[in-house]
């Protein structure tokens, strides 16, 4: 029987970045979500928010393993923050959405991975939404948001294939690092197949 | 800033309506009325914990509401946090907003859940005279 490995991955990003619409884009079956109506000047960007978690699952499977991720979408508003610390818990690796569009946003993404750096040293992705197209930006990202070790891809979350396929860019990077560092193993549950 | 969207003579008439339950009940510490995406509508609570108690009360609020989901239901109405130094309320006033009440352990909790109600029932009749925009 092939191992089967749970992996928890905390998908973040500022306000509006695509948080929610990845995880759903992605995620096998219908989210959890704490989504309520904006109120004031975040009404003029969309209709809701999240103001607590999502949680979804996306089952993916090799010749040699099997691996359920469990996807958690934080807010992206400093007020929420708390959640950021809560949500952090445990988690095996760090999606860091940045919006190509919103330039003026993308100090706040730099904060947050210093925030989720903190809290632990995970492997991380850095994935640039609508930028599945032009690279340019991404090289821009690269350097406005510098996160150590980190890998940079641009992509649209919308996209349900290019969400999942962002998600394994993740993975992959969690695996290889599990590889590279023996100790990160013991970390890891083996569920009986 | 996003903060009360509420007209000033509204937030004032709040604000009389919770400081009335901190009066009447002196073991109620504090109270705030949120807005459901984590806003200070109204408050009697010192400054600085008012804008961080308003967002987890509506993190709580809407974890609650996925929690009633599990009967059923398709939101919550009240949640009660019980700890060793006391009590936390939050009631849903209206459809856009929660209310969360401070009271320390040995208050008269009837009296409370009463007073409470009331309480909900002047603030969504405020709410509904100029409704909170996007709520
Ligand atoms: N067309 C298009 N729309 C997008 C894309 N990415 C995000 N959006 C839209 O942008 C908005 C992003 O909203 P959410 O997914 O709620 O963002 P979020 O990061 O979860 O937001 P908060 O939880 O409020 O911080 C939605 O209205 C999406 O439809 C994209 O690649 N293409
Ligand atoms: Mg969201």
């Amino acid at each position: 029987m092939n191992p089967h490995f749970d992996f928890k991955i905390v998908v973040a990003g500022p306000f509006a970045a695509g948080k929610t619409t990845m995880i759903a884009a992605s995620a096998d079956g219908p989210l959890v979500g704490t989504e309520a109506p904006t109120s004031g000047g975040e009404a003029a960007v969309k209709a809701t928010t999240t103001v607590g978690m999502e949680y979804g699952t996306l089952a993916v499977a090799s010749d040699s393993f099997s691996v359920e991720l469990n996807l958690y979408g934080v807010p992206g508003q400093e007020r929420f923050s708390f959640m950021w610390d809560i949500v952090g818990v445990g988690m095996d690796g760090l999606f860091l959405l940045v919006d190509a569009d919103r330039p003026e946003t993308w100090a706040t993404s730099a904060t947050m991975a210093a925030h989720f750096g903190a809290l632990s040293s995970t492997p991380v992705v850095v994935g640039v939404n609508r930028a599945s197209t032009r690279p340019e930006v991404v090289e821009q990202v690269r350097h406005a948001v510098p996160v150590p070790g980190a890998r940079y891809i641009g992509f649209e979350v919308i996209d349900p294939q290019d969400a999942r396929n962002a998600l394994l860019e993740l993975l992959l990077h969690m695996l290889e690092q599990m590889n590279d560092e023996p100790a990160a193993q013991t970390s890891v549950q083996v569920a009986t197949p | 800033m996003t903060t009360a969207p509420l007209q000033t003579d509204l937030r004032t008439q709040a604000e009389n309506a919770l400081a009335d339950l901190f009066v009447a009940m002196p073991l109620v510490t504090g109270s705030v009325l949120a807005s459901t995406d984590g806003h200070v509508i109204a408050a009697d609570l010192d400054e600085k914990r008012q804008k961080p108690t308003a967002a987890m009360v509506a993190s709580a609020f809407a974890l609650g509401g996925r929690l009633a989901e599990l009967n059923g239901s398709d939101g919550a109405d009240e949640l009660t946090v019980r700890s060793a130094k006391g009590f936390v309320l939050i009631l849903a006033v209206g459809t856009g907003a929660a209310l969360v009440i401070l009271a320390q352990s040995g208050v008269n909790l009837g009296l409370l859940n009463l007073k409470a109600r009331q309480l909900v029932q002047t603030l969504s009749e405020l709410l509904s005279v100029q409704e909170v925009p996007g709520v």
